[in-house]
């Protein structure tokens, strides 16, 4: 039993460990998800995150667990530094600036060989990540997000993504509460990527661009931005699904995109909105006395 | 899946049986890891994966291993590394496959080649050219040859022909391969007291080259050397000649230009472009012969460079598989690999040097009319 056990785990740890990498990520990106913010920086943060913490532990020798946190830090402050400017803008303007900060990032990564190994990137980064580093971070991090969904923070935000005009005539301060959700967000992502550079040997700056920030706005989006759950169910499909398609290589790609339209045309509210599908007109708990106002505004 | 694999194994044996060969077949699994989607990593990973298939069909079917029969067990990695990585994995415990065939892209090789390192299960990669790869482990090979070993010798030819005296350098900023392609050419250029003028650089998606061009007409060089991609490196060569660079100034590129689509792209303009490369399509012998045969008739199409390194792969394996009896040692079926000497594959005789890369005669080619001949200084 035991031995059919770490077959499976020496078969499969890979996916495991990416599987739980991601979900960390979803859950940086509910973070932002949750007061409004559709953030496209998660590529420069875990960049940011990346680069520093294998420079620390490379270059400078530091033990890992300082190492990570040092990356964390690192791309905490970058979305301080950004976040203050950034965040008044709104909508559409706020996802081309976050956009703007992951190509600089990646652009810097390129030039900047001394320290980044330019586009060559680097490699032999010792194996430091441990598949049970990684899940801790996603427990600790369900639980704070569980935690501050029932604080007074957590109704100030539920507020603020229902209506932020209103929310700040309320006496929230709209801005100070996003930006700090910002700054969390950008240091969840951080330790994401320093733990992402140290699980695989090799970082470049092909990792960070784009795609990965699309990619991560996809997991809690696909999973449901509304529910605790969503950010791990969306990222755990999403990592799935290529390896559960693998037996057709010709139709992989169209199944998964396929997949991935179903899901936003049937389920808009993510996949675990099928829970609440079932249960018909639930009870309303928290934030829905809030709603029907909303929905009365926005008409 | 274990038991799936086992009742194929019987039913092929059951078939082999009736086929009527008594012989008991010994399997040597052999993973093939090639992107088949996924972008543009993709353009080369289907050219490897047939041309390792091709070797594996051809020498089934010859019997030249006896009793041991290869079995390719291809899978896709899209050209994304934690893919590559969950690929291994599997290949390696759960299969259990001999070697692996791949990846497809440098970046994988680094993330996923150490894995394999780690288990002793040999890699024998046929697309990764960039600096480091076999320095992974001992078990880690490629039969593509990087630029290094190509690039010196093709520069000696242009150095006796044209006598140059200086060089102007243009390469993708952004991209592995190239940003290495150029620290190998400029190290060549220097060691033959070439006089470096101009160097310009430019992005991954760029189609206007005209305001590096023009600087480097103001310097005026003998030689431009592109560390391009092929698409890139066409056409950079059709807008220096627009641009008025002269036919004396001779241009050569990086292995990884070669292509029949640069002629396509570049049209008139390429003529006399200078390039050197591992194997090329027309090289006369027996063996490349047999390949293209058997590629076209299989494939309707015809092969490229990756496409005949994996094939060389798959021959190197079979060797080995035959010099260290079997792989149920995977330590000796290694140095059977490391000892690889002088075998006759599609581009001249093959061996291993002790860096674990491939020792080739490297061919230099020039662009004639449209397509690619071998160099008679």
């Amino acid at each position: 039993m035991s031995a059919g056990f770490s077959q499976f785990f020496a078969s499969y740890s890979n996916i495991i460990d990416l599987c739980l990498l991601n979900s960390l990520i979803a859950y940086g990106l509910f973070l932002a998800l949750s007061a409004n913010m559709f953030s496209l920086a998660t590529g420069g943060f875990m960049a940011l995150g990346a680069y520093c913490s294998v420079y620390c532990t490379m270059e400078l020798g530091w033990p890992f667990a300082p190492a990570v946190l040092a990356g964390a830090l690192l791309a905490a402050a970058g979305a301080a530094l950004i976040g203050a400017p950034v965040l008044r803008l709104r909508g559409d303007y706020f996802m081309l600036a976050t956009f703007a900060f992951t190509e600089v990032i990646r652009v810097i990564a390129l030039n900047w060989d001394s320290v980044t190994g330019g586009a060559i990137g680097i490699v032999n980064i010792p194996r430091y990540t441990e598949t049970w580093h990684l899940a801790l971070a996603v427990v600790v991090m369900v639980y704070v997000v569980f935690t501050l969904r029932r604080s007074y923070f957590g109704r100030a935000i539920a507020a603020i993504k229902q209506d932020d005009v209103v929310a700040q005539s309320m006496g929230v301060n709209v801005f100070a509460h996003r930006l700090s959700l910002f700054v969390a967000s950008g240091f969840v992502c951080g330790a994401a990527g320093a733990l992402a550079a140290h699980l695989n040997f090799f970082v470049g700056p092909g990792d960070f661009g784009l795609l990965r920030s699309v990619d991560a706005l996809i997991y809690p989006i696909l999973g449901g931005v509304n529910s605790l759950a969503g950010p791990i169910v969306g990222a755990i499909f999403t990592t799935l699904l290529p390896e559960a398609l693998r037996f057709s290589n010709q139709l992989r790609e169209i199944l998964m995109g396929a997949l991935v339209v179903a899901i936003v045309l049937y389920l808009p509210g993510g996949a675990m909105s099928v829970f609440k599908l079932r249960r018909r007109r639930p009870q309303t708990p928290g934030g829905a006395k809030l709603a029907p106002a909303t929905k009365q505004a926005q008409s | 899946m274990k038991r799936t694999t086992l009742a194929l194994l019987l039913s092929a044996a059951g078939a082999i049986g009736f086929a009527g060969l008594a012989k008991a077949e010994t399997p040597v699994k052999i993973g093939i890891v090639q992107a088949t989607s996924g972008g543009s990593a993709a353009l080369y990973g289907v050219m490897q994966k047939n041309g390792a298939e091709l070797a594996i069909d051809e020498i089934n079917a010859s019997g030249k291993l006896g009793d041991y029969k290869l079995i390719g067990i291809h899978q896709d990695d899209g050209g994304d590394r934690g893919q590559t990585v969950n690929v291994f994995q599997r290949l390696i415990n759960q299969e259990k496959v001999a070697v692996i065939l791949g990846p497809t892209l440098t970046t994988s090789a680094f993330a996923a080649d150490p894995i394999a390192q780690k288990a002793g299960v040999p890699v024998i990669a046929s697309s990764n050219t960039a600096p480091g790869v076999p320095e992974i482990g001992d078990y880690i090979f490629r039969t593509s040859p990087p630029e290094a070993m190509v690039f010196p010798g093709v520069l000696a030819y242009v150095k006796k022909k044209f006598a140059p005296k200086t060089a102007a350098q243009i390469y993708g900023i952004d991209d592995v391969l190239m940003k290495s392609a150029y620290a190998v050419h400029k190290k060549a250029l220097e060691s033959e007291g070439i006089k470096i003028v101009s160097t310009e650089t430019f992005q991954k998606g760029d189609v206007d080259y005209s305001a590096q061009l023009t600087k480097i007409k103001a310097a005026n060089p003998d030689i431009l050397v592109i560390g391009g991609l092929a698409e890139e490196t066409a056409n950079i060569v059709r807008q220096a000649r627009q641009l008025g660079i002269p036919p004396s100034t001779v241009i050569m590129g990086a292995n990884a230009a070669i292509s029949n689509k640069l002629a396509e792209l570049a049209g008139a303009a390429a003529n006399g472009f200078v390039v050197g490369a591992g194997w090329f399509i027309n090289y006369d012998s027996p063996t490349n012969k047999a390949f293209l045969d058997g590629y076209r008739k299989k494939y309707n199409s015809d092969p490229d460079t990756f496409a005949a390194q994996a094939y060389t792969s798959v021959y190197v394996v079979a060797d080995a598989v035959k010099r260290a009896g079997g792989v149920s040692d995977l330590k000796k079926f290694r140095d059977a690999i490391a000892a690889t000497k002088d075998l006759e594959a599609n581009n001249g005789k093959f061996s291993f040097d002790e860096h674990r890369e491939p020792v080739i005669q490297p061919k230099v080619l020039v662009m004639k009319d449209g397509k690619f001949t071998l160099a008679t200084d």
